[in-house]
Order: structure tokens, then C-alpha cells, then sequence
């Protein structure tokens, strides 16, 4: 069953349209993460579904009903704000129950209503306190007790991690995740993190300048991007891209760079001989074969150990790439060495229109 | 689909509970401990002797003049308590006391809402927005006295054209400044006019203060503009209203240069309130002594008001 579905939905702002026709299906119980760079749309949208922005045209619903023009009050939903929007001068306790008093519950309901939501989040002992004596970690946490204290159909995330400190943002991830899972409640949550979005989503919206760029499960937008944006934007370090031609000789088919290197590629049919490409490979897909006559010869210009793996930055010609290697290695920046990768890692999109080109291997 | 309701109960355990203790709030020695810093008291000294000149010695030379019979600014003879029990047993006080409190209420009742609602208004998006707020302010530029001539004008009894649009409307011709309660209906009416600006601007900030997300978060909560008003802006702005409500009190319960230059007191001593008392008594009657006692009293409900002020309106949990 469909639990949120956005259909052609637009946002103009007087004659500034910033939202171009966005569409996706949101399944029930399932966890969405809307992720983008910073001014790609991603709260505007977020704020239309919860009714705090004006849709211009097209059709959002919440279950079956169209909830364009409803109140935010009407759409059954809840919204974790960045800031957490807590009331400063209500204790934990009054604002996890305020939803419900302005819905006129009774005030022993309430009561039961949130020391149920404090005992799933661990909030009991802090219902008595004012916000400004929690840490950040606890407001964050108050603000979900806030949203899942009414049992919405759908829970709204503004980036709601992005004020914790590394560490905390680590386990707070974890919490949210492992809450969704337990209430099992339609999320959507906002997010310019894509290790957020990647580690806690079951589907992952990735929007660019008011569209949808690509919409999947994580590690299909991972191993499939459908274009240069997607395949930059999602996994940290990013996607290595080098522009060049595809060639094909008696050695096999591979991309010349602009400057002579030779890329290697799978076999290639030849009518996508000539053709202009950007060629992609992701840092840990790379292998040294220092030993190898064939393999892309290098020059380190920069070595991070990280202890569990080592970053290396590499010269290919003119262009700049980094390889991720497990293993220590014994590079120093100025080294020439050469580096590998397997063909079926490799993508390719198409240099004019960026669009991931799918060329089937000859075998 | 399933909700909290049917949920499972598992406890997510918080992990950061070390880290998320609320902050010890760190208490003040008592008492402090004294130490001579040479710096230190070199550099507040400009400051202790500015409010040592201006307000610690003018209380003190005040007390000492209360306690004694004075000729113009020269004290005759001391006379102890004599000034203070003139004053309780005289009815011009307890008139003026009952002026005051009517002027300084009256004027309170209408300038907190109407300051609170122009404050709201502005807030908003309001057509031609810069233009409405410097209309707003413009009776806070004049001073007190062209506050007081220009109503005097308007308002007076022969020629004032607000008194002739009265008798057009009415049918007789209201004195405004010359029965005793008109008279001050009018005065707290002219100081409203002359103070409300004040008051809204000071709110005004405060309520810009306030994150544009708790009304948003109050709005998804399903609180309408009444719940976001007594929930959200009202608790929002308590510290400033605070603020607002001791600064316009003791601004009304003190104020001397517009009924001085309005009414003069007058009608029948209808208008005439305490600080009114206290510049009649000085420099019309030359009773310094017994000026001093009225300004000494007053001084004290000053400090009165504030405490109650203060201790009423105190954030919670503060």
C-alpha cells in the first residue's frame, strides 16, 4: 500500500519555479530519505508534504486522501524539525503532550500517551526538566518523543542530525533507524548526508536544482547511478571521473583519455567506438598492480592512512583520482606506480548529457 | 500499518546519558570573598562615583531634608517623622495616591494590549510595512511638553478642533480638560498616544525573536493562532514583557512633565497624582521637607512595584 505519493508536484515562488514536476511513491512502513545538496529543494519539499509550504501544481497524497490544501494539523503527520523545535518554557513532558492537548485529549491520555513514548526512548527520568537543561543528544530525543506521541501516519525529518557532534550523530542515526523499525510508521527524512541517507534508508530520493535525479534502494544508487550526479553525489570518497574516447584496437577496447592515457574498458561493440565518455570507477575499486605492464600507470600525489584503510591521491595524466586501499602500502607522494581496476566496475556516462550509458559487453 | 500504539515495548537505551547529563548549574560562594584588586577597582571606580553622585547621594540627601522643616532650600529645623505623618494625615494625599493609581492602571489597561497587538501586527507581513512603523513611532520623538501642547490644543475648550468634532457628534460640547474625571479620562488617553510607541517597538523585537520553527512545530501540533499566541508568543516574550510593564509603571507612576503641562493637577486637583505632589510641594509651595517625604515614598512603591513585578512574572524553572 501506498503511504505518501507525490505526483508532478511544483513550487513556484512568484515567477520562480523551484520545484519541477517531483514525483514518488512512498510505500507504507518504509524509510525514505530525501538527500541532496544544500538549495536542491529537498526541506522545500518536505514542508509542502507537511502543509507548512503551498504546492503550485500537481497532487500530494497521504494515504488515500489529496492533502494539497489541508493544514498541517489535518495530514496526520509529524515533523522532527533541524533545531528540534522544542517550547522552551514547556517541560519535556508538556511538549511531547502539547500535539494532544491541542486536540483536546483527555489530560490522564495524555499522561499515558507520553510516558509510553518516554519509556521507548529512554526519556522517563527527564519528563520534569525544561529543554535548555538537556544536552543535545536528549533534545533529540524529546523531538521524536514529540512525533511519535501521536501515532502519525507519516514522520517527517528535517535534518534533524545535523546539530549533534559526529560521534553523537553516529548513534542517534541508529536510534532512529531502530525506532522506524520498531513503530514501523512511513518516514521521510531529510538529509545533504549521504552516509545518513545511505545507512539508514530503505529507499533513497537524490534531487538536484528542484528535480528527482534518481530514486532506489541504496546500493542500487550505489552500483547503478543513472548519471554523473548521482554517481558523484552518492559514496564517500566520491566516484573518480576522467573524460576521454572510446577506442577500440588488436589489444581490446579501452578510453583515451584527452591527454593519451589509456583507460581500460570491456569489450566494446563498435557502433560506441568514438563515442565521447566519461569514465567512472569508485576509490575502492581500484587495485595496485604495481608489477602490471598494462595497468594505468600513476604518479602519488598524496598519501591519508587512516589506519583501517589508506587514501591515496593519484595523478593519471592531467587528471586527479584517489584510490581507497585496504591494505598499508608503502607509497610516498612523488612514487610512479600503477593501478588496476576489474572492467565490470567500470561506468560509463554519456560526456554530452551525463546519462549513465549502459554498453552491453560483447563476450 | 502500525503505530506506537501496537508497537513492541523496547526500550532504546540512551547511550550518551554520560554526556547528557542537564548542566550543574555552578552556585555563587556565600559569602563572597573580599579581595582588594587595584585594577580591578581602578577601573570601576568612574562608575561607582557617577552612581554614587547621581543616585545614592540624592536618596540620602532626600531622607536627611524629609526629617527636617525647611525654608526654600534651607533646612530650619529637624523635625523627625513630623513630615511623613503631615503627609499620611493630609486628603490632598491620599487624593493624589488615588490619582496616580488610576492614572498609572488606566493607562496600563490600554497601552499593554494595544502595544502587544500593533506589535503583532507588525510582525506580519502589513501593507507598506516601513511606512505603518515609522507612524507608529512618530509620537515617540516629541518630547513630553510638545506632547502636552499639541493635546492642549487639541483638546481645549474654546478653539480645540478635536472639542469641535466632539460637539458635532454629540450635540454639546465636552469638556474634555475642565470637569475633574474628564480631565484625566482625557490625560491617560494623551499618554497612551505619547508612550504606546515605546512599548510596541520593545515587544515588537521580542516577539521577532522568536523562531519562526516553534510556530511552525505548533502549527503541525494543531495549535490555531489562539493556542500559538498563549502557548508560543506570550511565554516567548514574558521577559520582555516584564521589562515592558516595570519601565511603563514607573514611567507613569513618575510622570510629572505631561500632566504638569497638560492639566497642571487641575481641575479641583482631579489630575494631580504623587510625582505631581512632589514638584507642587518643592517649587510651587517651597516645602522641600515635606517635598522630599512625598519623593521618598513614592521611591519606595517604586521599588515595590518591581519586586512584585519581578517575583510574579519570573521565568519558570528561573
Amino acid at each position: 500500500m501506498t503511504a505518501l505519493s507525490l505526483d508532478r508536484v511544483r513550487k513556484s515562488f512568484r515567477s520562480l519555479e523551484v520545484m519541477h514536476g517531483v514525483s514518488f511513491d512512498i510505500e507504507d512502513g518504509a524509510f525514505v530519505a530525501l538527500v541532496g545538496p544544500s538549495g536542491c529543494g529537498k526541506s522545500t519539499l518536505l514542508r509542502m508534504i507537511a502543509g507548512l509550504e503551498t504546492v503550485t501544481s500537481g497532487e500530494i497524497r497521504i494515504g488515500e486522501r489529496v492533502v494539497n490544501d489541508l493544514p498541517p494539523k489535518d495530514r496526520d503527520i509529524s515533523m522532527v524539525f533541524q533545531n528540534y523545535a522544542l517550547y522552551p518554557h514547556k517541560t519535556v513532558a508538556e511538549n511531547m503532550g502539547f500535539a494532544l492537548k491541542m486536540r483536546g485529549v483527555a489530560a490522564t491520555e495524555i499522561e499515558a500517551h507520553v510516558a509510553r513514548a518516554a519509556d521507548i526512548l529512554g526519556l522517563t527520568p527527564l519528563l520534569g526538566r525544561f529543554p535548555r537543561e538537556l544536552s543535545g543528544g536528549q533534545r533529540q530525543r524529546v523531538a521524536m518523543g514529540r512525533a511519535i506521541v501521536r501515532d502519525p501516519q507519516v514522520f517527517l525529518f528535517d535534518e534533524p542530525l545535523s546539530n549533534l557532534d559526529a560521534k553523537l550523530r553516529v548513534q542517534m542515526r541508529g536510534e532512529i533507524k531502530a525506532l522506524q523499525r520498531r513503530l514501523c510508521t512511513t518516514t521521510v527524512y531529510v538529509t545533504h548526508d549521504q552516509i545518513e541517507a545511505m545507512t539508514m534508508a530503505d529507499k533513497i530520493v537524490v534531487m538536484r536544482d528542484g528535480r528527482v535525479e534518481q530514486v532506489g534502494r541504496p546500493l542500487d544508487l550505489y552500483d547503478r547511478p543513472d548519471n554523473l550526479f548521482v554517481a558523484g553525489f552518492i559514496g564517500s570518497p566520491a566516484m573518480n571521473f576522467v573524460a576521454g574516447r572510446i577506442g577500440a584496437d588488436d589489444a581490446g577496447s579501452h578510453v583515451t583519455t584527452d591527454d593519451g592515457v589509456r583507460l581500460p574498458l570491456s569489450r566494446t561493440p563498435a557502433p560506441f567506438v568514438g563515442h565521447r565518455v566519461v569514465w567512472g570507477v569508485r576509490p575502492e575499486h581500484f587495485a595496485l598492480a604495481a608489477a602490471d605492464p598494462v595497468a594505468i600507470p600513476v604518479t602519488v600525489t598524496g598519501v591519508e592512512p587512516t589506519g583501517s584503510e589508506t587514501l591515496v591521491a593519484v595523478r593519471v595524466g592531467a587528471a586527479s583520482m584517489t584510490v581507497l586501499l585496504r591494505d598499508r602500502t608503502g607509497l610516498n607522494v612523488g612514487d610512479a606506480s600503477r593501478i588496476t581496476v576489474s572492467p565490470r566496475l567500470i561506468h560509463l556516462f554519456d560526456e554530452a548529457t551525463g546519462d549513465r550509458l549502459d554498453i552491453p559487453p560483447l563476450s | 500499518m502500525s503505530g506506537l500504539a501496537d508497537s513492541p515495548s523496547v526500550q532504546i537505551v540512551p547511550a550518551d546519558e554520560g554526556a547528557a547529563r542537564a548542566p550543574v548549574r555552578r552556585r555563587r560562594r556565600w559569602p563572597p570573598t573580599l579581595r582588594f584588586d587595584p585594577m580591578a577597582t581602578l577601573f570601576i571606580a568612574p562608575a561607582i562615583v557617577i552612581v554614587f553622585l547621581v543616585s545614592i547621594y540624592p536618596v540620602f540627601d532626600a531622607a536627611v531634608l524629609s526629617l527636617h522643616r525647611t525654608a526654600y532650600a534651607q533646612k530650619v529645623a529637624f523635625v523627625g517623622l513630623d513630615n511623613f505623618v503631615a503627609l499620611f494625615s493630609a486628603r490632598g494625599f491620599w487624593n493624589s495616591a488615588v490619582n496616580a493609581l488610576i492614572f498609572t492602571t488606566g493607562s496600563l489597561v490600554l497601552v499593554v494590549p494595544l502595544s502587544l497587538g500593533l506589535a503583532l501586527l507588525l510582525d506580519r507581513n502589513v501593507p507598506f510595512r516601513s511606512v505603518t512603523r515609522t507612524v507608529v513611532v512618530l509620537p515617540w520623538v516629541m518630547s513630553q511638553t510638545v506632547v502636552a501642547l499639541l493635546w492642549a490644543w487639541l483638546l481645549n475648550g474654546d478653539f480645540g478642533p478635536l472639542t469641535f468634532l466632539a460637539e458635532q457628534m454629540l450635540g454639546h460640547r465636552p469638556a474634555f480638560l475642565s470637569d475633574p474625571t474628564s480631565a484625566m479620562a482625557s490625560l491617560v488617553v494623551v499618554n497612551v498616544w505619547a508612550s504606546y510607541p515605546q512599548a510596541t517597538l520593545l515587544l515588537l523585537a521580542a516577539v521577532q525573536t522568536i523562531p519562526q520553527e516553534l510556530y511552525e512545530s505548533a502549527e503541525v501540533d494543531g495549535a490555531g493562532w489562539r493556542a500559538r499566541l498563549v502557548h508560543i508568543t506570550l511565554p516567548m516574550i514574558k521577559p520582555t514583557f516584564l521589562v515592558v510593564l516595570i519601565q511603563l509603571t514607573l514611567l507613569y507612576f513618575n510622570m510629572v512633565t505631561l500632566i504638569y503641562t497638560l492639566t497642571g493637577g487641575g481641575p479641583l486637583g482631579g489630575t494631580e497624582t504623587l510625582a505631581v505632589g512632589v514638584m507642587k510641594t518643592s517649587f510651587e509651595d517651597w516645602n522641600l521637607g515635606r517635598g522630599a517625604a512625598l519623593g521618598l515614598i513614592i521611591t519606595a512603591v517604586n521599588l515595590l512595584i518591581s519586586l512584585v513585578y519581578v517575583k510574579t512574572l519570573r521565568p519558570a524553572g528561573k
